[in-house]
């Protein structure tokens, strides 16, 4: 898998969900006790990579560095390219820009640095084969909706993707976002009659891990003006999927005089649109002797008419869908929330099965009984003591938990006090935070270095510097 | 072997399963309430019409039989008799000791009866249905196993007593000969339970749409349009009294379509079912009734074969089948050198002659074939006589014809029951004749036609004589209008006949012009005969470029020239006016105009395209300006249509009237580039007729494939046959010469409008070029 594909893992400042808390970037926040970039790179080592190319920015390049030795030195290769911190520097910004520094040779395998997978990579990339794909994305299921996300309530509106897979090849026919389709879903006729069959899914979202052949490297220098992988890459090689390859430059001859009665067709661009059509199918051009083989084979990828195999498409997009494993983007609070919840159970799918991890550090005190939940981590150098209960939660290093504490379902980060009979449920505190003697806190997020006094109650609220501010 | 379905394994078992009043019913709907087959239904039930020798109705019975109905229901209405009688008078299914003893057939009959939804609101009134039963229609030929079905629907209403039916359907490719072009379905599905969220019915348009709403609180729909709807409907016993509350559910497709849009206060749902395996067709058209019999010849409606006992038509003797899919009776006589080569059903006492070849033909009981004749394709039904020499291609040739030596009948031909023609004759393709014996019930029928409904009128029987023949034969052609005077020669395509013409539906061409006959025996005593009939016509008898002859009735008759004028000035008033009338208003008035002077729909359609063509030019005048370049014109035909478009919205939604439209503008653009009259705008029009065009493609008024086709199909016979409404004027004025206005054109000036609308076709070749590319891009 090495030689055939090449993995880049993408770390470039792409925001943090907790940047209101804390201004940790967003490879280096801790879940369970690692960093979320650890995760990505863990997995890849697991399905058998031992080099990864991991793009940072300039500021993070060291941090990250220092962060992940410890756990790849001897294991992975891995090759840090940074680039300056820019406005306006998407993911397909950076794979072009790698592009350019010739550091590609392969076909690619680029995920982010937020993905928490356990799927098999073995049947995506047996997904990309068999159909000899251009694309092969990954699409996890969303998050539900009704989880309860810590934090003040905010009304968002989630827009939800809609992709229309055919049943068998998981073949992504059309990609589209409800804010696009408005009222109606519009389908090509001539699209219905060749995948007479459509599964419309909405509850999936893109997972950021993406199979490319090294061709579609070549389109994004060709096409500069794409700059996210998923909102402006995917949609259109889905589109451009369709394209007929025989189909010389449609010339429109009489009725460019006519732009200002059709505008929605004649735009400016179309002269160049024809070109970068012809364009496209040269880069996306298959080789000969592999159209040859598909030709005389009795394999089609569709029955009830003779129509070459794939349509005589050059470009196939797939999806590979994550149902049944565990496969999650650490974007949102929600899922920074639900992943320190999976940790355990992600753990131990990741790591060799004798690494035997532990979820209790040896250096944590314990100063008499307590009760610590199987599915809870607690760091190095955390003192926990008497009769505290520590449920489905994450603590991390040089805590103090006093007594008869309780903590359930939270992620408490390094260097936090709870004091005696704090009770925090639900919550996130980061780094630094004090919680007063009796305080309770249900649903909270607690920003970095934040005293709680004693006897306060929150519920669903956000508690950061700037509040404190105000409200003092 | 006929009675090995009621055999079945589940069947026996059923009995004991369930209690009595659990017996399973089944409705069969044996009248289709169209007019797809006239002329030969004017006699004839559909039902009875015979496939491969057998009459339709016996597959669906026997199909019900074998999935385990014990109650049959036949609901009819035209000929009713005749289906009650030939139940009754067969042993299988009527009287006492039939074959199939646990199935009871009952003929219900009503004549007022105008739709399904009628006859369901009918069986609702009488209290028929005791439980859940299934619906059909009485030209399905199927061999699926329908019990999962069955238990499905029980299983679900077990839970859900709102599931009011279950469609069932069968996978099929999407370009499967057995899906009606004109019957394709494409189904919002929920994959869990296989409700139906979202129904649409042969959508036009190059793109078609599904509402978002139906992904609300789902997150996971498929789009089914693999599938062949067949209209076999397992109903729930809510089903009739839901079309008594609902008046206007005609068909089952508005059934489901409004069961649908009411679901959230009615609370009903219909689920569909997918079958993998077993063959439904429904012989809904000609082209239909071609596919079905040829799947039955290739067995693939197994065990519903000519040579398994069934079909059990009179005499019950089973076929001798033999390989190459050829099927005969015992008593065929062969003679010598002639050959069934291959998908052939010769009935009993056939006698084929020497040296003749049969191929995929279905052949009667009792028919005579001379000597030296080639059959392909052909459906020749009972008792029919084909003299030597002849040459018969894919055609229906109905009961008791006789066809003269020497004949050939081309593709697409239709005689009905009786017609003699030939010896000589030669009937080109599309020809529709009937004897004497229907042409008295259509002229019976049109002059019953004053009452309310449906009533099919046609005059188009014009006594026709063809070869030799002494007998008289009229031709038949169908036409939904309703002016008696005008409508045979109703220019445009006509989709209802278009079906007929089954060889190529991609290509309907109506070909209406007349048969050319030989002058050697009119028919002179006939009182039907027009003076026209009496032209100068060559007496070769070989086919030659159609000829219109019968231009009388190409000129408007004076209320079709009021209609005109009526929404010339009603357009007009809303382009003037500029957005004030409203667009419902201008509707409001056009209808009121078509039925005060009784306009057919398809002349509405191409008149106001026509009218509003001659806006500009109206406007024009009145502001005593001229256009003087096509540009402007352009622009002002581009006002005209963008402040109508709400109105052009609401009558080109049909492929047929989109076609009308197209032929309109063709039709305007063709006769205006040179009638002095209209100079200079006609042929500033003709310089933008590619841009109008594009435009109402654009707009969605005229869709892609009906541009398309109009292009593919339109040969030059075909412009003419639309030919106009302008005839006289091009009479009058381009040709001086002519000796009376409502005379006849020569072929002289065919040619020469023929080359016209080919010039217009090469204006049009860019637009077209592009639409042929863009089909496939997707951008």
């Amino acid at each position: 898998m090495v030689a055939e594909f090449q993995a880049v893992v993408l770390a470039y400042g792409s925001s943090s969900p907790l940047e209101e808390l804390i201004p940790t970037p967003k490879p280096l926040l801790q879940i369970g006790n690692f960093p979320l970039i650890y995760y990505p790179l863990q997995w890849l080592l697991k399905n058998g990579f031992n080099q990864a190319i991991v793009v940072v920015s300039d500021s993070t390049e060291r941090d990250i560095f220092t962060a992940l030795a410890p756990f790849f030195e001897n294991e992975m290769a891995l090759e840090f390219v940074a680039f300056p911190e820019q406005e306006e520097f998407g993911t397909a910004d950076a794979l072009r820009s790698l592009h350019k520094k010739k550091k590609l040779k392969a076909d690619l395998l680029v995920l982010s640095c937020d993905v928490i997978a356990d799927i098999c990579l073995q049947d995506v990339a047996n997904l990309y084969r068999v159909h000899d794909a251009s694309l092969t994305v990954v699409y996890q299921k969303a998050l539900a909706s009704d989880v309860l996300i810590p934090g003040a309530k905010t009304k968002k509106h989630h827009d939800r993707e809609i992709i229309a897979l055919e049943p068998v090849s998981n073949r992504v026919i059309l990609a589209t976002s409800e804010a696009d389709a408005e009222e109606f879903l519009e389908m090509p006729r001539f699209l219905l009659m060749r995948y007479p069959r459509l599964r419309v899914r909405t509850a999936l979202q893109d997972a950021h891990i993406y199979l490319l052949k090294k061709w579609v490297l070549d389109y994004l220098v060709a096409e500069p003006a794409i700059s996210s992988v998923r909102s402006e890459l995917i949609p259109k090689l889905v589109r451009k999927q369709h394209r007929s390859k025989s189909q010389k430059s449609s010339q429109w001859p009489t009725l460019s005089q006519q732009q200002q009665q059709h505008p929605h067709r004649q735009t400016p661009s179309e002269m160049t649109n024809n070109h970068q059509g012809e364009q496209l199918d040269r880069i996306a051009a298959e080789d000969e002797l592999e159209l040859l083989a598909r030709d005389m084979s009795m394999w089609s990828d569709h029955q009830g008419d003779m129509a070459d195999t794939y349509f005589g498409n050059s470009i196939r997009c797939y999806a590979y869908l994550a149902d049944e494993s565990f496969c999650m983007r650490v974007n949102t609070i929600a899922s920074f929330c639900e992943a320190n919840r999976q940790v355990p159970r992600i753990l131990q799918a990741l790591l060799p099965p004798n690494a035997n991890p532990k979820f209790i550090h040896p250096g944590v005190v314990f100063q008499g009984k307590s009760q610590v939940g199987a599915d809870s981590m607690i760091g190095e150098g955390t003192t926990v003591g008497d009769k505290v209960s520590i449920k489905k939660s994450i603590i991390g290093q040089n805590c103090r938990i006093a007594e008869k504490a309780k903590i359930s379902n939270s992620v408490i980060m390094d260097d936090v006090t709870v004091a005696e009979n704090g009770h925090v449920q639900g919550s996130v505190v980061c780094s630094g935070a004090v919680v007063g003697e009796k305080s309770e806190l249900k649903d909270c997020l607690v920003g970095l270095r934040f005293d709680i006094a004693a006897d306060c109650k929150f519920t669903s609220d956000t508690l950061t510097d700037v509040d404190q501010l105000m409200e003092y | 072997m006929a009675s090995q379905p009621k055999k079945k394994p589940g069947k026996e078992g059923k009995g004991e399963a369930f209690k009595a009043e659990d017996v399973l019913q089944a409705i069969i709907i044996a009248d289709s309430f169209n007019e797809r087959f006239k002329p030969i239904t004017l006699q004839t039930p559909r039902a009875l019409l015979p496939v491969a020798n057998c009459p339709t109705i016996e597959y669906t019975l026997e199909f019900l039989a074998s999935v385990g109905v014990q109650e049959i229901l036949i609901f009819c209405r035209a000929h009713a008799e005749k289906i009650r009688s030939y139940i009754q008078s067969h042993a299988k299914w009527g009287g006492k000791g039939r074959r199939h003893r646990s199935v009871t057939v009952q003929v219900i009959v009503s004549e007022d009866c105008y739709s399904m939804g009628d006859a369901l609101r009918e069986i609702d009134a009488k209290n028929l249905i005791r439980g859940d039963f299934i619906l059909v229609q009485g030209d399905l030929v199927a061999n699926v196993d329908l019990q999962p079905a069955l238990d499905a629907h029980r299983q679900r209403r077990t839970v859900e007593r709102n599931s009011v039916m279950t469609v069932v359907c069968r996978q099929v490719a999407s370009r499967h000969p057995a899906r009606s072009l004109e019957d394709q379905v494409v189904l919002t599905v929920e994959p869990a339970n296989q409700r139906i969220l979202h129904f649409q019915k042969s959508p036009s348009g190059k793109k078609i749409r599904f509402p978002t709403e139906v992904l609300d609180n789902r997150d996971d729909v498929e789009i089914r349009c693999d599938i062949l709807d067949c209209h076999i409907s397992i109903c729930s016993p809510q089903v009739p009294p839901l079309f008594t509350d609902n008046f206007d559910y005609l068909t089952r497709d508005d059934f489901i379509s409004g069961i649908l849009e009411h679901e959230e206060v009615q609370g009903n749902t219909i689920h569909c079912f997918v079958l993998q395996a077993g063959y439904t067709a429904r012989i809904s058209n000609l082209h239909m009734y071609d596919t079905v019999s040829r799947d039955i010849i290739g067995r693939w409606v197994y065990p519903f074969c000519p040579d398994l006992g069934f079909p059990s038509g009179a005499g019950d003797v089973a076929y001798i089948y033999k390989r190459h899919h050829i099927y005969q009776q015992r008593d065929v006589q062969l003679a010598m050198g002639s050959v069934l080569e291959e998908n052939v059903v010769v009935g009993r006492g056939c006698v084929i002659g020497e040296n003749s070849v049969v191929r995929n033909s279905v052949i009667g009981n009792g028919c005579r074939i001379g000597a030296n004749c080639v059959i392909d394709g052909a459906y020749i039904w009972d008792g029919c006589t084909v003299e030597a020499e002849c040459q018969i291609q894919k055609c229906v040739i109905a009961g008791g014809c006789w066809i003269g030596r020497g004949s050939v009948v081309a593709s697409g031909v239709i005689l009905s029951y009786g017609v003699r023609v030939g010896p000589d004759a030669r009937l080109p393709v599309g020809t529709r004749l009937v004897g004497k014996a229907d042409f008295q019930s259509i002229t019976d029928e049109a002059e019953d036609s004053e009452r309310e409904g449906p009533v099919f009128t046609t005059n188009a029987a014009e006594k026709t004589i063809l070869g030799g023949s002494t007998e008289p034969a009229w031709r038949f052609s169908l036409s939904n209008g309703a002016d008696s005077d005008t409508e045979s020669d109703s220019p445009g395509i006509n989709f209802e006949e278009a079906s007929w013409t089954w060889w190529s539906l991609a290509n309907p061409i109506t070909v209406d012009e007349e048969i050319p006959e030989d002058d050697s025996s009119a028919d002179e005593d006939d009182a039907e005969t027009e003076p026209e009939d009496e032209q100068d016509i060559p007496s070769s008898g070989k086919p030659r470029r159609p000829v219109v002859k019968n231009v009388k009735a190409f000129i408007p008759i004076e209320d079709r020239r009021i209609f005109f004028n009526e929404i010339s000035d009603s357009l007009l008033r809303a382009v003037d006016s500029d957005h004030e009338v409203g667009s419902d208003n201008i509707i409001l008035e056009i209808n009121s105009s078509k039925f005060a002077y009784n306009i057919a729909m398809d002349d509405v359609n191409k008149l106001i395209i026509r009218s509003i063509l001659e806006i500009p030019e109206i406007r024009a005048r009145q502001r005593k300006r001229e256009l003087t370049s096509a540009k402007e014109v352009f622009g002002e035909v581009f006002h005209g249509l963008k402040i109508l478009l709400p109105v052009l919205r609401n009558y080109y939604r049909s492929e047929l009237s989109q076609m009308s439209a197209l032929t309109s503008i063709v039709e305007c653009a063709v006769n205006y580039v040179d009638l002095p009259r209209h100079q200079p705008y006609g042929a500033h029009l003709h310089e933008s007729v590619m841009k109008i065009v594009k435009y109402l493609y654009d707009q969605d008024i005229l869709a892609e494939e009906v541009i398309l086709k109009w292009h593919r199909g339109a040969s030059d016979e075909q412009v003419l046959s639309f030919l106009p409404f302008f005839l006289h004027e091009i009479a009058s004025q381009a040709s001086p010469r002519r000796r009376h206005v409502s005379g006849d054109l020569t072929d002289e000036d065919m040619t020469a409008l023929a080359r016209k609308v080919d010039l217009l076709k090469a204006k049009l070749e860019p637009f077209i070029k592009w639409l042929q590319e863009a089909e496939e891009e997707s951008e």
